[in-house]
């Protein structure tokens, strides 16, 4: 493939082949992996904003969740870290390993303590389903669904949110709810469970262990004071005993990206509303049982704090912490070669240009300069070390290379760009919706372009295959400029949320053209949502605020 | 409200609501803790309106409603100072904050400083008695708080290794070892209403922490 062609190169799939270097992290997760009897700690990649680590993640959930024989993998383990890596990629004969990854930084539901724990459910559900295995979460789903009827969610919309081949057992559970019949519900579900199973009646009791009690306990449980409180230690000890069935895979990795996602901006909060923020992500964690091969690999820009946590805390022992470095120059150069960018005095430039200390090269900003090498080829002109030869501060290089690459490609793609760093996330749709309104040309061709820029990411969300976001470090940079086309998109995006009904949202955007008429506006309607016992609409609120640091 | 036209002070104001909101939100779910922690970030926000606007009666209703909200709340197991301000003592004396009499005897040390209002409580750190004594008044905007840490009994000295740690809820704690042989230690801090901080009291393997809001 000839990225000159596509004008890409750290985006989705086609960043993933020119992945550079990171050969220690990839043994060490094959290690993880492979290893008997599995590592019990917690992996945890941290290192400054575009460093690589969310590509890091990516590269190891789709390429190296890989189990080998024994035999393969003591003639693997020998080998160097580069050579691994390579041979990895080469032994044919393996055991894909089922994943999930929920990405914090992806909206405020994935961070929610409800929804993210739901998301990763189906996800789970999907990726078992995908190589032939059963993952049932019984005590989980009987109280997310108690919990969501509690809500006053009808039965078609709580089915919507359960991988589809639970769409059978939930409406089951939903039926029994209703005729609030506690043996009918126990019978109905069991049934459900045994046909799906294959498990005769009395073992099936046995082993799913919805009794009586349990069933009276959830469903005396306040839902917003404890019981949502509970759902992950049901998740927890549902995957723990799937874990420790006979026809269970021998590891699954729960893959979690942008952990830094929780507290945004906010660096200087107090104690307890520091620790509250990812404190179901802490529970979920301390429950879960690493030792019967489920496998964690979190990223984010800092080394966790849990250790220091009131509750659910997680001591410093159960976490490997990992440094994701920039790249050396060696590397960097690996790197410009694999985007055939092969002229040495330039390769040279660039990488002094990406440079942040002496053979520390900043990896999104190499995948700029190249971006913008690239650009300018397609634009006929050819780029020399010379035009690199001027570097900014630290501090100017994204806005720099931003506006470089903004000269070698259409004016309407620069005008949509700005746009669309208005956007927490975007896709097609939210595209031509933009053009439309801001009068400039949306077309598919265009989208595609704007889409294969480096600093655009695909969104990490099963539900949303086709989700975008602007590399948080460039709306970072956008947002602290004025411009008239990106405050434009906000009252359009405003208004677009408001025809959804995504009032949250609508707050977003009517923040950043009026901070006073935003916030007035979340009070009124947090207020609204608090008397009315909203919880969902309450959680998103808050989130949006965290987000918005006010 | 005619004064508030301010975009600076309109946006800290609604601020401080988004935060009261919040404390309301999370004490209705019993997370007291972060509760506590909104209803700071608010009285702090309506307090900084209160220094440029003064006659601001909406801002100050709601500090008012905060500070209720707060004693309400937390009255049960933090030290309520406001409330010894209002000379309402029988939570305090529940909780061990006696008279200086009750705690001293006819031993009281002496302790300078007029119409401040002073309390006592005796804290034990293993063999060792003490007195922590709160000495507190008010000021034109603020609290000024004395602590004071005495021996009790026989001893006439603070004992060796005595760490004595004042914990405000943000920023750092500051952390004081008594000197050998020194009759006793004092501390003054100045906070504002609502605010909350701790002092731990630590000699060996022994700690005792008292919690307040003022």
């Amino acid at each position: 493939m000839n990225p000159e062609q596509n004008g890409s190169l750290t985006n989705g799939h086609l960043a993933l082949q020119y992945f550079t270097n990171r050969h220690q992290f990839t043994k060490q997760f094959a290690e993880y992996l492979n290893d008997s009897p599995p590592p019990t700690k917690i992996l945890f990649f941290h290192g400054d904003g575009g460093n690589g680590k969310s590509l890091l993640l990516k590269f190891l959930r789709e390429k190296y969740c890989k189990q080998f024989l024994p035999t393969i993998w003591q003639q693997l383990k020998t080998q160097s870290h580069d050579e691994l890596t390579t041979a990895i990629e080469k032994v044919e004969q393996y055991t894909p390993i089922p994943t999930a990854l929920l990405d914090f930084g992806h909206n405020e539901q994935s961070r929610d303590h409800f929804y993210s724990l739901l998301m990763l459910r189906r996800h789970l559900g999907i990726a078992a389903k995908k190589l032939k295995y059963k993952f049932k979460f019984p005590h989980y789903d009987f109280a997310c669904v108690w919990y969501l009827h509690q809500s006053g969610k009808s039965k078609e919309e709580i089915k919507t949110l359960f991988p589809p081949e639970e769409m059978e057992l939930i409406g089951v559970i939903m039926d029994a709810l209703a005729q609030s019949f506690w043996a009918n519900l126990i019978r109905s579900i069991i049934s459900t469970l045994t046909k799906y199973s294959g498990l005769h009646l009395g073992l099936a009791w046995q082993q799913l262990g919805l009794d009586k009690h349990w069933v009276e306990q959830i469903k005396a449980m306040n839902p917003d004071k404890a019981l949502i409180n509970q759902l992950p230690h049901w998740f927890a000890q549902d995957l723990n005993a799937i874990m420790q069935t006979d026809n269970a895979p021998s590891r699954i990795v729960l893959f979690f990206d942008t952990h830094d996602a929780f507290w945004g901006h906010e660096h200087n909060l107090p104690q307890e509303s520091f620790f509250y923020r990812d404190e179901w992500l802490r529970q979920l964690l301390s429950d879960l049982e690493l030792s019967t091969g489920i496998m964690v690999v979190i990223a984010g820009r800092e080394e966790p704090r849990w250790a220091n946590s009131p509750k659910f805390m997680i001591s410093q022992e159960k976490i490997e912490t990992q440094l994701v470095w920039p790249l050396s120059e060696a590397d960097a150069l690996i790197y410009l070669q694999n985007a055939d960018i092969s002229e040495t005095d330039l390769q040279q430039a660039l990488i002094q240009y990406a440079s942040v200390k002496p053979n520390q090269v900043h990896p999104f900003f190499l995948s700029l300069c190249a971006d913008v090498v690239l650009a300018a080829k397609q634009r006929g002109t050819t780029l020399n070390a010379l035009d690199f030869a001027t570097i900014p501060e630290m501090n100017l290089k994204s806005k720099e290379l931003t506006n470089r690459l903004l000269r070698y490609v259409d004016k309407e793609i620069e005008y949509a760009i700005h746009a669309l760093s208005a956007c927490r996330t975007f896709n097609r749709e939210l595209y031509f919706t933009l053009g439309d309104a801001l009068h400039f040309n949306a077309t598919p061709p265009t989208f595609e372009i704007i889409t294969q820029f480096s600093f655009v990411w695909h969104s990490q969300s099963e539900e949303s295959e086709n989700g975008y976001r602007i590399h948080d470090l460039l709306r970072r940079l956008y947002h602290q400029q004025r411009n008239v086309t990106k405050t434009e998109a906000h009252g359009i995006l405003e208004q677009h949320y408001r025809k959804q009904e995504k009032v949250a949202e609508a707050i977003y955007h009517s923040y950043y053209q009026n901070p006073a008429r935003g916030i007035e506006e979340w009070n009124e309607v947090f207020i609204t949502a608090d008397n009315l016992r909203n919880e969902t609409l309450c959680r998103t609120l808050q989130k949006i605020r965290n987000e918005l640091v006010f | 409200m005619s004064n508030f036209t301010e975009n600076q002070e309109r946006i800290g104001f609604l601020k401080g609501k988004a935060a009261q909101a919040s404390g309301n939100y999370f004490a209705r779910l019993g997370r007291h803790e972060i509760a506590l922690e909104e209803y700071q970030q608010a009285l702090a926000a309506y307090e900084s309106v209160y220094q440029t606007l003064p006659d601001f009666a909406e801002a100050q209703k709601n500090k008012k409603t905060v500070r209720d909200k707060l004693r309400e709340l937390f009255g049960h197991w933090f030290v309520v100072l406001g409330k010894w301000l209002q000379n309402e003592f029988d939570k305090a004396t529940e909780a061990g904050w006696l008279t200086l009499e009750e705690i001293f005897g006819t031993a009281i040390p002496a302790m300078p400083r007029k119409r401040a209002i002073k309390r006592a409580k005796q804290i034990d750190l293993g063999t060792e008695k003490l007195a922590l004594v709160m000495d507190i008044k008010e000021l034109t905007q603020e609290i000024s708080v004395i602590l004071r840490i005495y021996p009790l009994g026989k001893q006439t000295h603070l004992p060796d290794n005595l760490k004595f740690t004042v914990i405000p809820t943000s920023g750092e704690a500051h952390e004081y070892l008594a000197q050998s042989h020194h009759p006793a230690f004092e501390t003054e801090w100045f906070y504002k209403h609502g605010e909350q901080f701790s002092v731990k009291m630590q000699l060996n393997d022994m700690t005792v922490t008292e919690d307040f809001v003022i």
